[in-house]
């Protein structure tokens, strides 16, 4: 799972949203270090939804556009939960070795 | 979003119309409505890195990068399931053929037949096809379908110049065998379980599978009665005799027909608790094989009984040839053609009651 579905998929756990409240919920998400693209996103969204993992919660008409809120599926918050404890082994692995990590003399930058 | 240039939503109108027409039938309104809530006021252009991004995502999906989103996603779940149910079906009836066939002659005189090879390869492809069709192998599971498929060509090919009538007669099957291995090929990574749910498709494959093994049942409980001059012949519990040699006929009494019926409507059933645009789907899809099974013996009725009598026999002329091609296929077309109209025009109306709901809601709030 690639880090856009992620944080779309974490985005969404709270309560169905729309594309938009989407993008800034994930910006939000990642303190401000992603900001999402709609083509990107639209691309992502309709994957998950190929998936199973979200689906389409509602239709509204907005300024005389449709709007679409999606929400996680019982799929996606299962995919969600184990991308979640993955990530979190790796980010684990990672940090217990810079732990013990200190840069030998003339392989690092001063 | 009334501050906008309308300018600015004209440049995103241009590139969202990059991307594939089934893509922007599902997400354009949606994808506008984001583009413009995230502009600026009096923004005239799109940004760059908007742009690039709509430019690559577009680019992307037309080379068929995944998420190629459409309202026909439904095509690809029903893809995987007429393609297993097809597989399904040539494989029972081989194995139905061969079960009563082989033990059929046992009964009579003791001896296994030999099968010939293009069974045996026929049978290995539709299993290989069947298998892998309910996994992500999709080029193997297609592999298999066209392997078996081609083979059941080639059979008729061969036999064609002195055997013309029993290619129409199997063309039906033809058409569904060519089918199937196109639909295992194009169905992408849907699996037909996603589109049955998985008990429905294990009970499915059950069915089938008891499909396969009736005609051996009714075979092996077939009551053969010999005669003083040498002859013999083999009945079938409830079923016809069979005289002299089997012919190539299947041994078929109640015990294949009641339960082989019953087993019928339960995958019927099975197919039918699909979600309705996959269930429109496979009508589409199945339509031009069941087509043919109806309007070809009485549109080729005298072909069928008179090119035999001829020696060598009557070939097809090409006017049906042409018929037989182009019918299942300008039905196909038809038949998708027609779903995506329906389908629009579900859309469009509930759209439209939407809309009008949505209206009535701020009419009552206003008033109010």
């Amino acid at each position: 799972m690639g880090e856009p579905a992620f944080l779309i998929l974490t985005a969404l756990v709270a309560e169905p949203k729309h594309g938009y409240a989407v993008i800034e919920d994930v910006l939000d998400i990642s303190g401000g270090q992603v900001r999402l693209h709609t083509g990107t996103l639209y691309s992502v969204l309709d994957r998950l939804r190929e998936g199973g993992l979200i689906e389409v919660d509602r239709e509204e008409i907005v300024a005389s556009r449709l709007r679409r809120y999606y929400r996680l599926t019982g799929v996606g918050q299962e995919r969600l939960a184990a991308e979640t404890v993955r990530l979190r082994r790796n980010a684990d692995a990672a940090a217990a070795r810079l732990s013990g990590f200190s840069l030998r003399p003339g392989t690092g930058v001063a | 979003m009334t501050g906008h240039d309308p300018r600015l939503e004209r440049r995103y109108e241009r590139l969202l119309a990059l991307f594939p027409v089934a893509h922007r039938r599902e997400y354009e309104d949606e994808m506008m409505g984001v583009l413009m809530a995230g502009s600026a006021p009096q923004q005239r252009y799109p940004g760059l890195r908007e742009t690039a991004n709509l430019v690559r995502c577009a680019v992307w999906l037309r080379v068929g990068g995944r998420g190629a989103g459409s309202t026909d996603r439904h095509w690809a779940p029903a893809a995987a399931v007429f393609g297993l149910v097809v597989c399904f079906m040539l494989l029972t009836y081989r194995l139905g053929v061969v079960g009563a066939e082989v033990l059929g002659g046992w009964r009579v005189d003791g001896r296994l037949l030999i099968l010939p090879g293009q069974w045996w390869f026929a049978m290995a492809g539709w299993t290989v096809a069947v298998a892998f069709a309910f996994t992500r192998f999709r080029l193997v599971a297609a592999a298999g379908a066209w392997a078996a498929g081609l083979s059941e060509v080639a059979v008729e090919v061969v036999d064609y110049p002195t055997w013309p009538s029993h290619l129409v007669e199997v063309w039906w099957m033809l058409v569904l065998s060519g089918g199937a291995a196109l639909a295992l090929t194009a169905r992408g990574r849907a699996r037909p379980q996603g589109a049955l749910g998985v008990r429905r498709a294990v009970v499915m494959s059950s069915a089938f599978a008891v499909l396969a093994i009736l005609p051996s049942v009714d075979a092996m409980l077939a009551v053969v009665t010999r005669f003083g001059d040498g002859g013999y012949s083999i009945g079938a519990l409830g079923g016809y005799n069979a005289p002299g040699w089997l012919g190539g006929h299947h041994v078929s009494g109640v015990i294949t027909l009641v339960p082989g019926m019953i087993c019928a409507l339960v995958i019927l059933y099975c197919l039918l608790r699909a979600s309705a645009p996959v269930c429109r789907r496979l009508v589409a899809m199945f339509a031009p094989a069941l087509a043919l099974y109806v309007v070809v013996p009485p549109v080729f009725n005298g072909f069928l009984v008179s090119t035999q009598r001829f020696d060598p026999p009557v070939l097809l002329v090409p006017g049906q040839w042409v018929f037989l091609i182009a019918f299942p296929l300008a039905l196909f077309i038809a038949g998708a053609l027609l779903v995506a109209r329906g389908e629009r025009h579900a859309y469009l109306i509930e759209l439209g009651r939407t809309a009008e709901r949505e209206a009535r809601l701020k009419q009552a709030a206003a008033t109010s």
